[in-house]
C-alpha cells in the first residue's frame, strides 16, 4: 500500500474512471449475448459491434427533461444517485484490479462489502418509494422481499471463505489464493451459490420480478426518468461490476495467472478477462430464464441456495478438521 | 309495431317467438342447444328484431326471433340460463337500446363511452345517421373516464388498507391493446378484477351500413390484423349467401391456403407471447424468427402481410402461380423442421411449466355456460371446430383432425395450439397437392345491388367461432346490417372467473391463455360474480354487490 | 409433448444460437422502402383513361375524386373526361382501382420513393 496521500488519490481517480467506464463495457457483453441467444443483433450501430451503445445511452438519457411529479419526495429523489454511485465506487477501490493491492485497503475490509450491498439496496429503495404509486409500491415491495433472501445468502458465501482463508481482509484472501489455489476449488458449491444469489441482486432474470415489465410496468423505475434515472441504470452497471469483480477476487484469485508477478499490465487483464467469462455465464442464464412466480421465489431462491450453502459449510468443517 | 315482414332465411330452422316468453323458449332450447352464438339486434321498419342463435356442438344452428317495437324496447334477460348472454345483452343495449329485465347489470355500459349522454339515441338505430354522431362525439368532452378508486365496503373479506388498486392499462407496456383492468391486490394474490373495454370501438358496424358490399369487405378485414382475412372470409361468405353467388373450387382452395398460413402464422406469434408473458424473452425471439417465413409466404401470396386484402365477393383477388406454390411448399417444409425444433425444447421446459401448468383452470361445464369456443374450449376437452361441423371453403376435400386436450389450464391450452399448428402444415401440404386448376378470379367485381333476405355465416379463426350476419334489402348497394361477433368476448367471460385467487404474476398468463384480441371485440368486458344458473352446475360466488361507483 | 420434462434441449437451442448469425435482417436490408411482393403506389396513365369513375366507385377508403382532365377523343367525338385524383393520405394501396379499371390505365409502381405526407 502506498503511502504518499497523492498517489493514492490520483490512484483513486484513474480507478474511478475506469470503473466507470468499464461498467458499459459489461452492459455491452450482456446486450449482446442475450440478443445472440434470441437470434437478433443486438447492439449494432455505435463503434465496432456497438460497443459504445451503452454509454450513448447514459448520455442520451442525461439530455432527456426530467419529469418530476408533484409530491415526490425531492430529498429522496436527488439523494438515491448520489448515494449509490459515490459508496460503490468506493466499494470497487477496494478491490485488487489495477494491481494486487489495491488502491484502498485496510484491515478487515471484506465488510466493506456489506456497506456497499447496503447502501446500493437502499438508494433504490429510496428512488423507488420517492413517489407511491401502485406500481413504485408493488415494485419496491418485491424488491425488499429480493433484497432480504439474497443478501444473506450471498455475504454467506463470501462467509465461509473467511472461514477457510482467516482473514476478513481482501489483500489477504488473495494472497491466500496465490499461495494455495483460488478458492472456487476448494469451494465449488459456494462458488455456484454466490453466482447464483447474484442474479437475484442484480434483478436479471429469472429473478427480475422488481420490474417485471408485464406486470409491474417498470416496478421501483417506473417514475424515473432524464437523468435520475441515467444514473440509476449506471448504479445497475457499476453494482454489476462490481459484484463480478468481488466474486473474481474472492474465488478466482483476482488478476492471478501465469506471469502475471512479472509483466504488471497483466494482472488487471487476466483479471478482465475472468469477469468477463462470468458476465458470459451470467447472461447465458439470462437468456434462457423464464420468470420466477413472486410467491415461488423463497422455494426457488432461499431454500435451494441455502440448503447447498449448509451442505459447502459441513464439507469445509470436515476438511479443516480433518486438516487438523 | 309496425308492419312486420320476416326476412327470407336460408333454411336454417328459426323460430319466431313472443317477447314475453323468451325465457321459456331459450330454457327448452338450451336443454339440446347449449352453445349461446349470439344475441343480433336489427333496425327495420320500426321494428328491433332480436335474433338468439344456439349451436348443439355439431353445428345444427337453432335461432328465435323476437320482434319489439322501436320506442322503448324491453324484455327478460336470459343470463340467468346462459352466463355467456349477458354480455351480447350488454351491447344491444349499448348499441339499440333494448332494456333486458332482471340484467345482473342494469347500469353498466359495455362499448360505449361512460360519457356518452344517458339521453342520446343509441348509435345503430338507423334514424341515427352518421353526421348526428359525429357531432355527438364531438361535444363529449372525455370519451373515458379514468377508473376511479374502488372504494372497498365493510361487507368484504378483506380491509382496506391491505388492498392495493393496481390499474392495469389502458396504457400499460404489458398490454398489446388497450384495455383496463382494475385488479385488487391483497398482498400478491388478486381479489378482484374488475375489467372494462371500448377503447378502441370504432363503430365499424355502423361505418359498413354506408359503404358498398365490396367497400365494407376492405373494412371488416381491419377488424384484427391477425385474423383479419378469416373476417373478410366469413363476410364473403354471408354475402355468397345473400347475393346467391358461387366461387369457383380454385378460389376455394387458394382461400384455404390463406386461412391456415394465418392460422400458423398466429399459433406461432401466440406462443411466442406465452413466453413473453412469463418472462422468457428468448422464447419469443425464437418462434417470431420462425414465423417471418410464413409472413413473407402471406406477402408473396396476397401482396401484404397484415391486413391481406386477398379475397373479393365471388373468389379471389389474383391467382397463384405453380412456381410460388412450389415455393410454398418448400418454405413449410422448412418452416416444419424450425417450428418442431422449438417447439418441442419450450414445450418440454420445466421452468415454463412452472408458470403454466394449473394456473387459470376452468371446467368444461364453466367454459360451455359462458359460451366459449375456440382452443380455449378445446383445451378443456370439447371438440367445437367449425372446420368439422359446418365445412366451409375446401376443408370437405381435406383431412385433418380436431385437437383436444383435458387439462383446462393454460399449459393445456399451449398444447392445443401447438397441435393445431402442426394440423394446419398437414393441411397446407394437401392443398398444395390437391388445387384444381380454372381461374379463382372472377370475371367482374361485385358492385351491383344486394338481393332481400338475411344470411348467416361462422367459420373458425385461430382464436375461435367468428359469426357473421348479413341483412340486405332490395336495390340497396350497401348492406343493411352488418353484425359481427367475435370469438373473444365469450372468451373474456371466461377468462375473467378464472382469475380469482391467482397471484399477479399469473394474470397476464391468464388473461392471454384466450389469446384475446381485444380490437376484434371492443365490444366490452365486465367481471361479474354471482351468477346463478339454472342450466348449468357453477360453483356459486360471493354476491356481488361490489358495483362500487367503478365504471363496471 | 405436454408429457415429459426435460429442460437441455432448451439449454442446448440457446447455446447453439450463441454460436450462430443472427436472423434479423441489418437495417440497411430492413429499411428499404419495397420489397419484390410490394404491392406499390397507384399512378394514372392519363392516355388511356377514359373517366368512367370506375376507381373512385370502388375506392374502400374513398380516396379518389374525379377531376376534369381534358378534352379526349372516344369513339370518334371529342368530350371532356374526368381523371381521377388520389389522395394519398387516405389511399391504403390495396390495389383495387388498378384492377377495377377496364382499361389499365392505373399501374401500382414499386420504383417511387415512399410518399411522404406532410401536414401543416
Amino acid at each position: 500500500m502506498s503511502s504518499a496521500p497523492l498517489l493514492t488519490s490520483i490512484l483513486t481517480i484513474v480507478a474511478g474512471i475506469i470503473f466507470f467506464f468499464l461498467s458499459f463495457l459489461f452492459e455491452w457483453v450482456e446486450r449482446k449475448a442475450v440478443a445472440r441467444i434470441q437470434k437478433r443483433v443486438g447492439p449494432y450501430f455505435t463503434g465496432p459491434g456497438g460497443i459504445f451503445q451503452p454509454f450513448v445511452d447514459f448520455l442520451k438519457l442525461l439530455s432527456k427533461t426530467e419529469a418530476i411529479s408533484k409530491g415526490t419526495e425531492l430529498l429522496f429523489y436527488r439523494a438515491s444517485p448520489i448515494i449509490g454511485v459515490t459508496l460503490l465506487t468506493y466499494g470497487f477501490l477496494h478491490l485488487p484490479f489495477l494491481s494486487q493491492s489495491p488502491v484502498l485497503n485496510f484491515n478487515g475490509d471484506l465488510l466493506v462489502v456489506f456497506i456497499v450491498f447496503a447502501f446500493t439496496c437502499l438508494s433504490y429503495l429510496m428512488a423507488g418509494l420517492s413517489l407511491r404509486t401502485p406500481f413504485t409500491v408493488v415494485g419496491t415491495g418485491r424488491l425488499i422481499v429480493q433484497y432480504s433472501l439474497y443478501e444473506l445468502i450471498f455475504l454467506s458465501s463470501f462467509a465461509l471463505i473467511f472461514f477457510q482463508a482467516g482473514s476478513a481482509t481482501i489483500s489477504d484472501i488473495v494472497q491466500y489464493q496465490m499461495i494455495n489455489r483460488p478458492l472456487v476449488l476448494y469451494q465449488p458449491i459456494g462458488f455456484i451459490v454466490a453466482v447464483f444469489s447474484l442474479l437475484a441482486k442484480l434483478e436479471k432474470p429469472p429473478f427480475d420480478l422488481p420490474h417485471a415489465k408485464q406486470e409491474v410496468a417498470a416496478g421501483w423505475m417506473s417514475e424515473l426518468s432524464g437523468r435520475t434515472l441515467a444514473y440509476m441504470r449506471l448504479i445497475g452497471n457499476m453494482d454489476y461490476l462490481f459484484s463480478v469483480s468481488l466474486i473474481v477476487t474472492l474465488f478466482l484469485g483476482g488478476g492471478s495467472g501465469p506471469f502475471a508477478s512479472q509483466i504488471t499490465v497483466l494482472w488487471p487483464i487476466y483479471f478482465l478477462i475472468k469477469a468477463l467469462a462470468i458476465a458470459l455465464v451470467l447472461s447465458y442464464i439470462e437468456g434462457v430464464a423464464v420468470r420466477v412466480r413472486s410467491i415461488l421465489l423463497p422455494m426457488r431462491l432461499g431454500i435451494p441456495l441455502t440448503s447447498l450453502l449448509v451442505v459447502q459449510a459441513v464439507i469445509l468443517a470436515i476438511w479443516r478438521m480433518g486438516l487438523w | 309495431m309496425g308492419a312486420v315482414s320476416l326476412p327470407k332465411s336460408d333454411g336454417t330452422a328459426v323460430k319466431l317467438v313472443p317477447s314475453e316468453s323468451i325465457v321459456d323458449a331459450v330454457k327448452e332450447i338450451a336443454t339440446t342447444h347449449p352453445h349461446l352464438v349470439g344475441i343480433t339486434a336489427v333496425h327495420a321498419d320500426s321494428n328491433i328484431e332480436l335474433l338468439y342463435s344456439f349451436d348443439n356442438f355439431r353445428g345444427e344452428l337453432r335461432h328465435l326471433r323476437v320482434i319489439l317495437p322501436d320506442k322503448q324496447p324491453s324484455i327478460d334477460s336470459i343470463s340467468g340460463i346462459l352466463l355467456g348472454a349477458y354480455i351480447y345483452e350488454m351491447e344491444v343495449r349499448d348499441m339499440f337500446g333494448v332494456n333486458f329485465n332482471g340484467h345482473p347489470l342494469p347500469n353498466t355500459r359495455l362499448l360505449l363511452p361512460d360519457s356518452y349522454p344517458a339521453g342520446a339515441p343509441p348509435p345503430l338505430l338507423k334514424t341515427v345517421t352518421m353526421d348526428q354522431l359525429m357531432k355527438l362525439l364531438d361535444s363529449v368532452q372525455e370519451l373515458q373516464p379514468p377508473s376511479p378508486a374502488i372504494p372497498i365496503t365493510g361487507s368484504s373479506r378483506y380491509s382496506a388498507e391491505s388492498v392495493v388498486i393496481l390499474p392495469f392499462g389502458p396504457y400499460h407496456p404489458a398490454l398489446k391493446e388497450p384495455e383496463h383492468f382494475a385488479l385488487a391486490l391483497e398482498g400478491e394474490k388478486i381479489v378482484e378484477a374488475r375489467p372494462r373495454i371500448g377503447y378502441v370501438h370504432r363503430g365499424i358496424e355502423k361505418l359498413a351500413e354506408n359503404r358498398t358490399f365490396l367497400q365494407a369487405l376492405f373494412l371488416v378485414e381491419r377488424v384484427c390484423g391477425i385474423c383479419s382475412f378469416h373476417h373478410s372470409w366469413t363476410y364473403t361468405l354471408a354475402a355468397e349467401k345473400l347475393l346467391g353467388i358461387t366461387p369457383g373450387a380454385r378460389a376455394e382452395y387458394l382461400r384455404t391456403l390463406v386461412a391456415e398460413l394465418e392460422r400458423i402464422h398466429s399459433h406461432s406469434l401466440w406462443i411466442g407471447l406465452l413466453g413473453y408473458w412469463a418472462g422468457f424473452d428468448s422464447m419469443f425471439m425464437w418462434l417470431w424468427s420462425a414465423r417471418e417465413r410464413i409472413m413473407k409466404l402471406l406477402e408473396m401470396i396476397a401482396g401484404n402481410r397484415v391486413n391481406k386484402s386477398y379475397i373479393t365477393i365471388g373468389g379471389v383477388r389474383a391467382d397463384v402461380s405453380d412456381e410460388k406454390l412450389k415455393i410454398v411448399q418448400r418454405e413449410i417444409e422448412e418452416f416444419k423442421k424450425e417450428f418442431k425444433k422449438i417447439s418441442e425444447a419450450v414445450m418440454s421446459y420445466e421452468p415454463l411449466w412452472e408458470r403454466t401448468k394449473n394456473i387459470g383452470s376452468f371446467t368444461a361445464e364453466l367454459a360451455i355456460s359462458a359460451g366459449a369456443v375456440g382452443p380455449t374450449l378445446r383445451g378443456a376437452g370439447i371438440p367445437y371446430d367449425i372446420r368439422k361441423i359446418e365445412p366451409y371453403g375446401a376443408y370437405p376435400d381435406l383431412s385433418f383432425e380436431v385437437i383436444t386436450e383435458k387439462g383446462g389450464d393454460v399449459l393445456s391450452i399451449s398444447a392445443v395450439r401447438v397441435k393445431e399448428t402442426f394440423e394446419s402444415i398437414r393441411i397446407i401440404e394437401q392443398i398444395v397437392e390437391k388445387i384444381p386448376s380454372g381461374n379463382p378470379v372472377p370475371q367482374t367485381f361485385f358492385m351491383g345491388t344486394s338481393k332481400e333476405g338475411e344470411a348467416f355465416a361462422r367459420t373458425e379463426p385461430p382464436r375461435g367461432e367468428l359469426y357473421y350476419y348479413l341483412r340486405g334489402k332490395v336495390g340497396l348497394r350497401n348492406p343493411y346490417r352488418v353484425k359481427i361477433r367475435t370469438p373473444t368476448l365469450p372468451n373474456l367471460v371466461l377468462a375473467a372467473e378464472a382469475l380469482k385467487g391467482y397471484t399477479l404474476a399469473d394474470v397476464p398468463l391468464i388473461l392471454t391463455m384466450i389469446d384475446p384480441c381485444f380490437s376484434c371485440e371492443d365490444r366490452a368486458i365486465v367481471y361479474v360474480k354471482g351468477m346463478g344458473p339454472l342450466m348449468v352446475k357453477l360453483p356459486r360466488s360471493v354476491p356481488a354487490n361490489l358495483s362500487l361507483g367503478c365504471p363496471i | 409433448m405436454v408429457e415429459k420434462k426435460s429442460s437441455l434441449r432448451t439449454w442446448f437451442e440457446a447455446l447453439e444460437n450463441l454460436f450462430s448469425s443472427p436472423d434479423t435482417l441489418p437495417p440497411e436490408e430492413a429499411e428499404k422502402a419495397f420489397n419484390g411482393s410490394s404491392r406499390g403506389i397507384p399512378v394514372l396513365v392519363p392516355e388511356k383513361c377514359i373517366g368512367c369513375s370506375l376507381c373512385a366507385l370502388s375506392c374502400p377508403s374513398q380516396a379518389i375524386t374525379m377531376v376534369p382532365g381534358g378534352k379526349k377523343t372516344i369513339g370518334n367525338k371529342l368530350v371532356e373526361v374526368k381523371n381521377p385524383s388520389f389522395d394519398y393520405s387516405k389511399c391504403i394501396y390495396c390495389g383495387l382501382c388498378a384492377q377495377v379499371c377496364k382499361q389499365n390505365a392505373i399501374e401500382m409502381r414499386t420504383d417511387l420513393p415512399p410518399i411522404i405526407i406532410i401536414k401543416r
